[in-house]
């Protein structure tokens, strides 16, 4: 009996005691996030340019009965971006907040923004800290430049109460945004001919004319969309080394270029193609990845005519690394075929007294002033790869208006200077006699090399050689072994 | 068939026509010519015209009188100094021991190069008669004018050897004449007028020992022995002891005329 009376007892104060504690254990301060649409993440469907913008609500209900006054903020755990590391331009993602659609409290009025601050207060209690509830509106606007892929992305949404120890609560919602490809694409490669070709001749290139390639081809790179992570771009030649058809290999030194621009980065200012067998850098971006445009401009170098006549031709490719996943891969952004064209080259060019020409003038000379010398610069320009000679005629011995003669031994020559940069050749090293007729000054190795000599001519007059007048003629030729 | 043979023929007028760039370059070219010039003056002067004052007694015949002795070129003054005796110093010799003749205590060496464009020339020398306190003079034939021509002497660091074919040097004689306009040769160049190193003794002295005549030859010397044919000045006159004390003067100039 008074085991039921204890029994009893004990039951009613476990009842009592309960629903006493059970309202503290169970106050309610929690947060729901739902999209109106009924489903659980926020999805935008594939947007392309021309697409209408997209409006996703949101419904955000904070239930409360610790009876202080609370804040809801939104903060963005992971930026949208796709799988590769492309982020979504802050002016495609927005929101703003349905005016009245909260009952109390204040819901900050915003208008249509990015999505991109941390922490942003959406919405704050009455002092009571009644239940409420607002809406927010999330927008997706395609744009031309956007960069086509499924982006991916999670909002945190946070409870917090005023001036209370209660816990926070936090609330996160994916939010998944599916992009077709911009119109436009976001890196532009283009030519100043508007051919997807880069053509560069050595016709027309002479040793008078080094500037004959006046309309330098030049390629212009625009990334239009501001990609969210550092990236470079390269240059590189789709098959390495550079072949003719006939199998030479083009020297890539002998093409230069120079580029202009790249305001958001650092660019490589100038340089040649040797680099771009493999990949050549071009460009990388600051870190935020910013949009950017330059130029850049190609043309031979000085000795670009000497190169192995040929055609040869490639592709040039131009690709784009970004930092960020590690599933990133390099992308060609743009691709370029290459043509060269090595026209046949066999010529000589001859340079005396600063002039193009043979023009030796010693002016007047006696044993007083002393031997006197002239130089001749002489071009021998070869691109047949065959091994030649530079031959030196000369009409007779100097003489005056009485046919008196210098002797041999008095006018003279000496090669002071070969540019030849490989090949072992031949030449005169030696002060000889200028003799009469033909006679083999230079002989260049098997490969024909192009070479530059300096010819000095001296001459030397004494006490007892009579006056007068002297000249005679000179001759050069260049002959193909 | 025949359909066979014409497209091959279409394919080969296409391969020739994609490999004809390649072959016109030429195996040969000629490049330029042009004259090679010079304007030679023409000059008629002495080029090289060194005066070296030699010591007699401390002369040495074995060195090259452009490395011995004082150049007295800028301000040349022929100061023969004190006369002094020369006496016979060869045992052997008849007059061993006695008095051969008066010996100036320097002589000259005039070194010249003519420079004539190649014109024939001649060097030739005049000079007044020295005179002395109260009108005394010395004999014409004791100053000495002696023409000299070396081989070994160089030319543009060349030796210049032998005189040019035609070429001569004058004998020895009087360098003084009493009328003072006596011209005495020195060198007679050749037809072509090359230059060449020629020398000039002028002095008061005596034959060398063994001789009895101061002598020289027509083509000068070849670095050991003398070349062409000897030429004494039979007239020489030695002075004697006898001879006025005091100063004496006179005048030498040499000229370079084309001949």
């Amino acid at each position: 009996m008074v085991r039921k009376i204890f029994s009893g007892k004990f039951f009613i104060f476990f009842i009592a005691g309960f629903f006493c504690f059970a309202s503290h254990s169970f106050a309610a301060f929690n947060l729901t996030v739902n999209p109106v649409d009924g489903s659980f993440d926020l999805r935008f469907t594939r947007l392309s340019p021309g697409d209408f913008k997209q409006a996703r609500e949101v419904i955000i209900r904070a239930n409360s009965d610790i009876g202080k006054q609370y804040r809801v903020s939104q903060n963005i755990i992971t930026p949208l971006a796709t799988m590769d590391g492309t982020v979504l331009a802050d002016s495609q993602f927005k929101m703003y907040a349905l005016v009245n659609s909260n009952t109390s409290g204040t819901l900050v009025y915003r208008e249509e923004t990015p999505v991109n601050e941390f922490g942003a207060t959406l919405y704050t209690s009455n002092g009571a800290g009644d239940n409420d509830s607002f809406k927010l509106v999330y927008t997706v606007t395609p744009t031309d430049t956007q960069m086509k892929g499924s982006y991916y992305g999670r909002i945190a949404y946070i409870l917090t109460p005023i001036d209370s120890n209660q816990s926070q609560v936090v609330v996160n919602m994916n939010v998944y945004v599916e992009l077709g490809a911009g119109s436009v694409p976001t890196v532009e490669v283009s030519t100043n001919t508007g051919m997807n070709r880069l053509v560069l001749s050595s016709k027309g290139m002479s040793q008078k004319n080094e500037s004959a390639f006046k309309d330098n081809p030049q390629v212009s790179i625009k990334v239009r969309s501001p990609l969210g992570v550092p990236y470079r771009i390269y240059q590189s030649f789709e098959s390495g080394n550079v072949m003719s058809g006939s199998g030479e290999e083009f020297d890539l030194t002998k093409i230069l270029f120079t580029a202009s621009g790249g305001q958001n980065g650092r660019l490589t200012s100038e340089g040649d193609l040797a680099a771009a067998k493999q990949k050549q850098l071009i460009y990388t971006s600051g870190p935020e990845g910013s949009e950017s445009a330059f130029i850049i401009a190609y043309k031979p170098a000085q000795d670009f005519r000497f190169a192995k006549t040929s055609d040869y031709r490639t592709k040039l490719n131009f690709v784009m690394e970004k930092d960020g996943t590690a599933s990133a891969a390099p992308e060609v952004v743009g691709s370029l075929d290459v043509e060269i064209n090595i026209v046949p080259l066999f010529e000589m060019i001859v340079f005396s007294n600063g002039e193009e020409g043979v023009n030796l003038k010693f002016d007047e000379v006696s044993y007083k002033t002393g031997p006197k010398a002239c130089d001749v610069d002489v071009y021998a320009e070869s691109n047949m790869g065959r091994p030649y000679q530079i031959i030196q005629k000369v009409a007779g011995p100097m003489m005056n208006e009485r046919s008196e003669k210098i002797p041999e031994k008095d006018f003279t020559l000496e090669i002071k200077k070969v540019d030849s940069k490989k090949e072992l050749n031949a030449y005169v090293t030696n002060e000889a006699p200028v003799k009469d007729g033909e006679s083999v000054i230079f002989s260049s190795g098997l490969g024909g090399e192009s070479a530059h000599l300096k010819v000095k001519y001296r001459l030397t007059i004494h006490s007892d050689t009579k006056s007068g007048n002297y000249s005679t003629q000179i001759f050069y030729s260049l002959s193909m072994l | 068939m025949r359909k066979k043979i014409v497209v091959w023929s279409i394919v080969c007028a296409f391969l020739a026509l994609e490999v004809a760039p390649l072959s016109y370059a030429q195996t040969s070219v000629t490049g330029p010519g042009g004259p090679a010039s010079a304007s030679v003056p023409q000059f008629l002067e002495f080029s090289l015209k060194t005066v070296k004052k030699m010591t007699s007694a401390t002369f040495n015949p074995l060195i090259s009188p452009f490395d011995q002795g004082t150049d007295v070129s800028l301000s040349p003054s022929f100061d023969f100094g004190n006369l002094t005796s020369v006496t016979d110093t060869n045992p052997l010799s008849l007059t061993f021991g006695q008095f051969l003749y008066m010996r100036g205590q320097f002589f000259y060496y005039v070194l010249m190069v003519a420079s004539t464009s190649g014109r024939k020339y001649m060097i030739t020398e005049k000079g007044t008669q020295l005179s002395g306190p109260g009108g005394a003079k010395i004999a014409n034939e004791s100053v000495l004018l002696v023409p000299d021509y070396q081989w070994l002497d160089t030319l543009g660091g060349v030796a210049q050897l032998a005189p040019p074919s035609g070429a001569s040097v004058g004998p020895v004689t009087a360098a003084t004449s009493t009328t003072g306009a006596t011209q005495s040769l020195v060198y007679q160049s050749d037809l072509g007028g090359l230059g060449r190193v020629v020398r000039a003794v002028v002095g008061i002295g005596g034959p060398a020992a063994g001789t009895t005549y101061p002598t020289n030859t027509s083509l000068g010397t070849n670095g050991t022995s003398p070349q062409g044919t000897p030429q004494s000045f039979t007239a020489w006159k030695a002075i004697t002891p006898d001879q006025v004390s005091g100063s004496y003067s006179g005048t030498v100039t040499f000229t370079l005329t084309l001949n």
